[in-house]
């Protein structure tokens, strides 16, 4: 008896929560295959140590979404049901100039009473279009569309320039773009989930990578690392055929069904065989094409000197056009020691990224306000990362699709090729998770089906 | 500075209350509802938000001081004395968060006092959720009286939870980040849980007194009419015995 052969094209979050929502919903047996380009599984989701001292710091993927106060959150769930303890993270401090602004009194201060009601409106307007269920639903499907309008202008509309400076401050770095090119949709959820209410955010205790190496223990699948996958296209019958380059040798393989897990900026670089899946293919990739970028410093210090001034696991810095600070350290109870970390985001991260890390981490430090500048010990280790056009500055695209139509770009010759991304989503781990889910049901039914008009 | 001090738990009148609308001092204010003597010290907006350590030593005096700092903003907190640095323009509104957060702890603490002291009737009553015999009918007033009581910690619990665990404020004023700290450090929601999960096994447990003591009142006055029908039967019985009788000495 053959068992459908199922390819997963690429070894990040969505590939491995693809491989085990399939192994839990597949009701006849599938034969799993991974395809990993680099030498590692986790992709984005990437915590790293400092050669100096027994200290982690998340290089990718920095914070989970927290929804299990408004409705069912699956990413949760997995997280408990993998056992994986949780630490939760908050912030609410923008450092404006030399001054630390908390809350509503700290803008009313430093920026005025007229910045303050400006912004105040302007927090009213965004609630008013995206209410707490509306952002829960969002576009996993269920809600209505929403088209949008480019964020810029709703951010034109906020009365006062230094309320506006604030906002954009306060969402730049988690847009990884302009406001310019992102919708009014996506910019107003950038600045919702800064709201409890709407969602609150954790990590998980001993890094985030561990739920890589949680899912990686149980998926039962051939793990081919350093296969970059070249092309895809038709096989015999209804099958996919896969080629893969490992050591500079090409591979083929047929597949019945085969997913692609892929960021955007490495599903460019597959050849799709065929006009009509190449076409499908290009039409996708017009639609959600939409490249953001992240840059991460990390520095590490022999003490957190930050926390008299700013002690939430991280803070909003208005350098970088708007980058964020985390407190690395804060994610470890019990440390003594501090690691800072700067996560720049939009034509701050691209312009950054060109330069070497040593002038990086400079500007990095630079960049501190004076009153923490004067007391910072030296740095005794720092690391750049750089993440350019590894997220979607516009998850989900100008106007939504469908959703089968996301995941199936051409579904009358090759029904067997499905796509799993964040950017079909929220551009988040838990919109890749969905992604997965989806996906991973649907070849369920697929692979019973078939098994029962073969019997 | 220098405190003046106080036992306002065993003295209250010797807090001197603090002059009147003035915050931007420091000075001591006795807040009778919730017998807590509070100490408010102005701070410049530019100083680091940490309390002097005469004050801590003041709130310090009575118990072991929980002590928080949060933009700008510290407090200490003691059982019937508390310390709250701030700058003067905030003081009002940190001042009310924290006169609030106050009184919930003190319902808070109080109903978990009354709880804690239903422990031991429980104990002795739990026995009657299974069994309630002739002996235990004496006992069915305090069953009562006991349940009532009941009822009224679950309404004073369900009346005050919203106020614990209610959503943070969002955009967050100092007040709204204070009351959320202080609510958060003193755990609160998670001991209204518990409290939950507490008076509802004293829920149990009474309900089903309630309904074995119930059960023995019904058998009980099912008994007597038992006997009524005994009686009536013995007495038919008689009078057909002396019916009979009559009959055959005719």
């Amino acid at each position: 008896m053959r068992f459908p052969r199922v390819a997963i094209v690429g070894g990040g979050p969505g590939g491995l929560m693809t491989a085990d929502a399939l192994q839990r919903e597949a009701r006849v047996p599938v034969e799993l295959t991974i395809f990993e380009a680099s030498s590692r599984l986790g992709g984005k989701v990437l915590t790293r140590s400092f050669a100096r001292l027994p200290a982690r710091y998340e290089a990718g993927a920095a914070e989970i979404y927290d929804y299990s106060e408004v409705g069912p959150d699956p990413l949760k769930e997995l997280v408990a049901d993998l056992g994986l303890p949780i630490v939760p993270m908050g912030g609410s401090a923008l450092v404006m100039g030399e001054h630390v602004l908390s809350n509503l009194d700290d803008v009313r201060d430093a920026l005025g009473a007229d910045a303050a009601a400006a912004f105040i409106a302007f927090d009213r307007a965004a609630r008013d279009a995206v209410g707490c269920l509306d952002f829960y639903h969002g576009e996993r499907g269920t809600a209505p569309p929403r088209t949008s309008p480019r964020f810029d202008a709703m951010l034109a509309r906020i009365g006062s320039p230094a309320a506006r400076r604030y906002v954009e401050t306060m969402i730049h770095s988690d847009l990884a773009t302009e406001p310019g090119a992102t919708t009014v949709a996506y910019g107003l959820d950038n600045y919702l989930m800064n709201d409890p209410t709407y969602l609150r955010l954790y990590a998980i205790e001993g890094g985030n990578e561990r739920l890589v190496a949680g899912l990686d223990g149980r998926i039962r699948a051939t793990r081919r690392l350093e296969h970059r996958v070249v092309r895809i296209g038709g096989g015999s019958g209804r099958r996919l055929c896969v080629v893969a380059e490992h050591t500079g040798r090409r591979h083929e393989e047929e597949f019945d069904i085969v997913v692609v897990a892929l960021p955007l900026d490495h599903l460019q670089r597959v050849e799709f065989a065929g006009p009509r899946l190449a076409a499908a293919l290009r039409r996708h990739l017009a639609h959600h094409d939409h490249p953001a970028h992240y840059l991460r410093i990390t520095a590490l210090f022999d003490r957190p000197f930050w926390r008299s001034w700013l002690a939430d696991s991280f803070s909003m810095l208005d350098r970088f056009g708007g980058c964020c600070l985390y407190d690395e350290s804060a994610r470890d109870p019990g440390a003594t020691h501090g690691t800072l970390g700067w996560l720049l985001g939009g034509a701050a991260a691209v312009e950054m990224s060109r330069l070497a890390d040593d002038e990086v981490v400079a500007a990095a430090l630079a960049s501190l306000p004076d009153f923490l500048a004067a007391g910072a010990p030296p740095v005794l280790e720092a690391h750049v990362h750089r993440w350019l056009g590894a997220v979607s500055g516009m998850p989900g695209g100008p106007t939504p699709v469908p959703l089968d139509l996301r995941h199936r770009p051409e579904p009358v010759d090759h029904p067997g090729l499905f796509i799993v991304g964040d950017y079909l989503f929220d551009a988040t781990l838990n919109g890749v998770l969905d992604s997965a889910e989806h996906v991973a049901g649907w070849i369920a039914d697929l692979t019973a089906i078939r098994r029962e008009a073969v019997a | 500075m220098t405190p003046q001090t106080a036992a306002p738990r065993t003295a209250p009148a010797t807090v001197p209350l603090p002059a009147e609308g003035t915050c931007g001092a420091a000075n001591v204010e006795w807040i009778s509802a919730l017998e807590l003597a509070l100490l408010v010290v102005s701070a410049r907006p530019d100083e680091a938000a940490t309390l002097p350590a005469e004050a801590l030593a003041w709130v310090e005096a009575t118990g072991p001081a929980q002590t928080i700092a949060i933009h700008g903003a510290a407090i200490a907190w003691a059982p019937g004395r508390a310390a709250l640095l701030v700058e003067p323009t905030r003081c009002e509104a940190v001042r009310a968060a924290l006169i609030e957060f106050g009184m919930h702890d003190r319902d808070l603490r109080e109903l978990e006092a009354e709880v804690a002291a239903g422990w031991a009737d429980l104990e002795s009553d739990a026995p009657l959720a299974f069994d309630f015999r002739d002996r235990d009918a004496e006992r069915r007033a305090g069953l009562g009286e006991r349940f009532r009581r009941l009822v009224a910690l679950r309404a004073r619990l369900v009346r005050l939870v919203p106020h614990l665990d209610r959503p943070p404020l969002h955009p967050p004023t100092l007040a709204s980040q204070v009351g959320e700290r202080l609510r958060e450090r003193a755990r609160m929601a998670e001991r209204a849980g518990h409290l939950g999960m507490q008076l509802e096994v004293h829920e149990r447990v009474y309900d089903l007194c309630g309904q074995r003591a119930s059960e023995w009142s019904l058998a009980h006055r099912s008994r007597g009419l038992e006997w009524a029908v005994v009686v009536l039967l013995a007495v038919e019985t008689a009078l057909i015995l002396v019916d009979l009788l009559a009959s055959r000495g005719s």
